[in-house]
């Protein structure tokens, strides 16, 4: 059985080890900011392919009505048949448009993962355990010496392992965390820079391209059906070509609301990734020192009159 | 960005429209209907490489940082696997201490030891 100095001299090497590790946790608003960017990337994966998705159906409608505009039927055939294929093809580069993304997404996971709380929670178990064979023993060595040994020493023990143990991990996970942070902020600022530039400059000057084309179609067919025979004025068939002109130009303009959203979405992204680097910096102003030792505070609070049985607490 | 595919993509673009324009026209000789549709399609076949060009080089463009993402990922994990290694390694720690305490309480009990 442990001698009662022993003891005393593990108990404050662990009490030291908890108050030197505990300053470079972090705190629960930061863990907060990283679920929540975690969950944004994940939310926010899809976007780009969906803008490609959506042109490649728009290009397909417009390569449909040029099909429609020739008059041989092997000419109107082969159209068509490019149609399709041009339609696939999109279809297959539109999800090569989320990997970088994706990749963010899996950054956002690992990020919350380090900063969960399951390593330092998964030594609970043996933690208590060990605690309830302490008691017993220290119960039988007062039994068989005549000793008066605290009966909860072994738990009180064990909890102060527990304790250094989760600060420990949860240190290990900072330093990591802090460092990925730190690194991945300019790659994040590069890809969501990309994203812009593609959408701002590339996609949409495809659009603005097949929107002018398909004005262009749409506006000769529509006079084509105006001009058709019959009465002046009003008929189904009239209605059906205003009807659906007004359908597609509502396409355009929400395929390219579409866009500008994906656009502002991937500053969002960029300046959530900033937030939480500059959120790992602040750490050492006030506020965040407060919130620390507040933090801190609840959890050594429970064991406050345990330390104060085996060290002098300020 | 490609601005030349896609500036290209416009001229051929501009040149589909002016033929299909000259294609509705009703005074168009029989005779040239055929070619100016044969100039449709060429023109078409090059419109969909030139969109596949500038589609390929947006997707090169998004994926400029996905090496350097990568290798962060992949440490990342690595930190990750350690975090959890160390975590069973301290259970591990513990379960032997807890063994030996019982074997030192069942040694006391049975008078061996004290």
């Amino acid at each position: 059985m442990m001698h009662p100095f022993y003891f005393r001299i593990t108990v404050v090497c662990l009490a030291g080890s908890l108050l030197c590790s505990s300053c470079a946790v972090l705190t629960d608003s930061q863990v907060k900011n990283i679920n929540v960017f975690a969950t944004t990337t994940k939310a926010y994966c899809g976007f780009p392919s969906a803008v490609v998705k959506q042109y490649a159906d728009l290009d397909q409608t417009l390569a449909i009505m040029k099909a429609a505009d020739v008059r041989d039927f092997q000419h109107v055939q082969n159209q068509l048949n490019r149609a399709r294929s041009g339609f696939q093809d999109k279809m297959s580069s539109a999800a090569n448009f989320d990997l970088s993304l994706q990749m963010i997404q899996k950054y956002g996971a690992l990020l919350a993962k380090l900063s969960c709380d399951d390593p330092a929670n998964n030594l609970r178990d043996p933690s208590e355990d060990l605690g309830e064979n302490l008691d017993n023993a220290v119960a039988l060595f007062n039994q068989k010496t005549g000793s008066h040994l605290n009966a909860s020493l072994g738990s009180d023990l064990s909890k102060l392992i527990l304790l250094v143990g989760q600060r420990l991990t949860r240190r290990a996970q900072t330093v990591a965390l802090k460092q990925f942070i730190e690194e991945v902020d300019p790659v994040i600022a590069a890809a969501t820079a990309n994203i812009e530039d593609v959408m701002n400059n590339g996609v949409k000057e495809l659009w603005r391209q097949d929107s002018a084309d398909f004005e262009n179609f749409a506006r000769v067919m529509l006079e084509h059906e105006l001009a058709a025979g019959g009465a002046p004025g009003i008929s189904l068939n009239r209605f059906e070509a205003a009807r659906w002109y007004y359908d597609q130009l509502t396409v355009y303009r929400d395929a390219d609301a579409l866009r500008a959203q994906v656009v502002q979405a991937a500053v969002s992204l960029r300046n959530a990734h900033a937030a939480l680097l500059a959120d790992i910096h602040q750490k050492k102003q006030l506020k965040e020192l407060v919130a620390e030792t507040k933090q801190f505070i609840t959890d050594v609070q429970p064991l406050g009159p345990l330390l104060s049985h085996y060290i002098k607490l300020p | 960005m490609n601005t030349e595919t896609l500036n290209a993509l416009k001229q051929v673009n501009g040149q589909i429209n002016q033929l299909h324009d000259e294609l509705r026209d009703p005074s168009l000789p029989q005779g040239e209907i055929g070619p100016i549709e044969d100039a449709i399609d060429a023109l078409e076949a090059m419109r969909d490489i030139l969109i596949h060009e500038a589609l390929q080089s947006m997707v090169d463009q998004l994926n400029q940082t996905n090496a350097r993402l990568q290798a962060v990922l992949t440490r990342m994990q690595g930190v990750s696997d350690r975090l959890d290694r160390i975590s069973a390694a301290i259970r591990k720690v513990s379960d032997v201490i807890s063994a030996l305490v019982q074997i030192t309480q069942k040694a006391m009990s049975a008078g061996l030891l004290g």
